[in-house]
């Protein structure tokens, strides 16, 4: 019988049996023939992979908010050919994912995972790579890549890639560095000296006994040597380092061995590349910002310009640009540098977002803001967006653009935030796609209800 | 033109479900389909200077990871698909624009967050525990025909959903480049 119903129960039947290796060679050779004949079939077949993937990618699932137009989705019977029963294939080996399972929740946020490492492979006498989420890379000193499933390489480099990607670097010890988004550390011999490239890190180190190597985490211009009993994050940007201490102690100094600051539990210190340093306690990221164009853009600002009009003004127009999300398709855009550690500004639903703009020519753009959760050390991520027209109301002058949080969550955006408010915002950018309109954006500001508003 | 790593890095993190997909329907194992995964990836960064353009990269990716799957298929002894019919799946999925895609992908996951519990829990067993019906059977004191019953029931209402979801967000992507 070839199947040729679309309400065809056989297709399913084959295709569910063949996951299990569990067809007879006459179907087998049905299911082949009909694969091979019908294109269908093969899109079904597609469809039933994607079913797959996606339903292993899934946690513990969880439903999905409640809305007016959702409808449980409850199968209706549908009499499918009856199987024979046959003999299972054998268990599968254990993989990475499947391993993964036997991880509580509060291991996956990253910290605290290590001491499963040590038991998964108990003949491991240095760190491994856990939590693995998302695009994560190890290179050895000659940049060739290696296995992230093997012991790391001496001298070599992890990197995450992609703002939902993380990793921990487990220690044997119980210890942990972990990666969010776009990290890039080079570890030492037995990964006990940690040099931040860029990004973001998270640190827990156990107490370290007298006698054992220090362990130390590193930029260009700051190392925190002898960590030991700490929780601390670590970022790297465009122009410093920025420490956070959660709990104990670390003692910062300069490459040259001169000491800098210690940094108690609660605080934070920031270290300019220009080797000025600051150290105060850790502030939640505040929920007012306005985007300073008094000052040229800082040094290596991914996308973007800043310019003066004749009257003075300072404005930013975008710059063309090959955009990853569009398959690298050069686009015209304002990108900000990631500032996943402390983030630009801190949104509630009610948060107001204001946009001063001016475009030569009307036409389709974007505002859209990158968002994490309040905790850095999560690799969840979200996106806020405003789709629309600039230019409607008119062209060659100035605008205002006013929109609040909760409306940049709306369809058409697919990429909302899936937790809750606070979103912490570390990434904005202004697209108007593949067309030049002569933007320029002279005020971005964010505040709550109540204050100032514009003239 | 040489690629960047990093650029070679996103094509294939935006790509990771179709090209998983693919490998997971030739070894029927959606964790090993997932390493799979990385390993192209590490591959697709070590002959980075070969690759012509992104769309190079997607294509060499699809039968990179097709060639890991066969041969961990081939070892695990599973009955296979003949090379001609993966020839016109791989091109099916090739040919699938990244937009369609990843409306598919996402309508797909809203459809699993509005199974019954019972439908997620099935799903869980075959597909992230990776258990065989007649595994799952035994754990629920049912028959093997049952449990394949229930699945079949399942994806089919998983592709109507889809099919629906899609159908009511409309077929244009409010971020496709306007023209």
């Amino acid at each position: 019988m070839t199947p040729s119903d679309p309400n065809d129960p056989r297709r399913y039947d084959l295709f569910v049996r063949y996951w299990d290796n569990a067809l007879t060679p006459a179907e087998q050779e049905e299911l082949n023939s009909h694969l091979a004949a019908n294109a269908q079939a093969r899109e079904w077949f597609h469809l039933f992979a994607l079913q797959a993937v996606v339903a292993a990618d899934r946690p513990v699932l969880e439903s999905l908010p409640e809305s007016p137009t959702d409808r449980d989705i409850t199968p209706q019977p549908l009499p499918c050919v009856e199987a024979v029963p046959v003999t299972p294939p054998a268990a599968p080996g254990l993989s990475r994912r499947r391993l993964m399972q036997f991880v509580g929740g509060g291991l996956a946020a990253g910290l605290g995972g290590a001491g499963l490492g040590w038991w998964l492979w108990p003949e491991a006498d240095g760190p491994r790579l856990r939590n693995i989420q998302g695009t994560v890379v190890v290179q050895d000193t000659s940049g060739k890549a290696v296995s992230v499933n093997g012991p790391i390489p001496s001298g070599g480099t992890i990197s995450t890639y992609g703002l939902a990607s993380s990793v921990l670097i487990a220690y044997p010890d119980g210890s942990g560095i972990t990666l969010t988004g776009d990290s890039s550390v080079k570890v030492s011999e037995q990964s006990r000296r940690v040099l931040v490239h860029r990004g973001a890190v998270s640190a827990s180190v156990r107490p370290q006994a007298v006698g054992t190597e220090p362990f130390a985490l590193m930029t260009a211009q700051v190392t925190f040597g002898g960590l030991s009993g700490v929780l601390m994050t670590l970022g790297e940007g465009l122009q410093a380092t920025e420490l956070l201490v959660y709990q104990g102690m670390v003692s910062a100094s300069h490459p040259t061995g001169e000491p800098l600051a210690v940094v108690r539990e609660g605080e934070s210190l920031t270290v300019w590349h220009d080797g000025d340093h600051k150290k105060k306690p850790i502030v939640p990221t505040p929920e007012e910002y306005s985007w300073n164009l008094s000052e040229p853009l800082p040094k290596g600002w991914p996308v973007g310009r800043r310019e003066i009009t004749p009257q003075g003004m300072p404005y930013a127009r975008p710059e063309f640009w090959p955009d990853p999300y569009y398959q690298n398709r050069e686009m015209y855009q304002i990108r900000s540098p990631s500032i996943w550690l402390h983030g630009f500004f801190r949104l509630m639903p009610d948060s107001v977002i204001r946009v001063r703009y001016w475009v030569d020519r009307p036409g389709s753009g974007q505002v859209c803001l990158c968002a994490r959760t309040t905790q850095s050390r999560s690799p969840d991520t979200g996106m806020l967006e405003w789709n629309g027209a600039f230019g409607l109301e008119g062209t060659q002058k100035w605008h205002w653009l006013e929109i609040t949080a909760e409306e940049m969550l709306r369809a058409p955006n697919k990429h909302a935030p899936k937790f809750e408010a606070p979103w912490i915002g570390f990434l904005f950018i202004f697209n108007t796609y593949t067309i030049d309109l002569g933007l320029k954006v002279a005020e971005f500001r964010v505040t709550r209800p109540g204050a100032a508003r514009p003239g | 033109m040489d690629l960047e790593p990093d650029t070679i890095v996103q094509v294939l993190l935006r790509e990771r479900l179709r090209v998983t997909a693919l490998a997971a329907a030739v070894v029927r194992d959606v964790h090993a389909a997932d390493d799979i995964f990385q390993q192209v990836v590490l591959a697709a960064l070590e002959v980075a200077a070969r690759f012509r353009d992104t769309d190079h990269v997607l294509a060499w990716s699809f039968r990179a990871a097709r060639h890991r799957a066969i041969d961990l298929a081939r070892g695990r002894r599973l009955q296979s698909l003949p090379e001609e019919v993966l020839d016109l799946l791989e091109s099916r999925w090739v040919d699938a624009s990244l937009a369609a895609e990843t409306d598919r992908g996402e309508a797909l996951h809203r459809c699993m967050g509005r199974l019954s519990s019972p439908a997620r829990e099935l799903l869980q067993m075959k597909y992230v525990d990776g258990l065989s019906a007649t595994t799952i059977a035994d754990r629920q004191r049912r028959t093997a025909a049952a449990v394949y019953q229930n699945l079949c029931r399942i994806h089919r209402v998983l592709r109507e959903c889809v099919e629906r979801d899609m159908a009511e967000r409309g077929v244009a992507n409010s971020r496709e480049v306007p023209s």
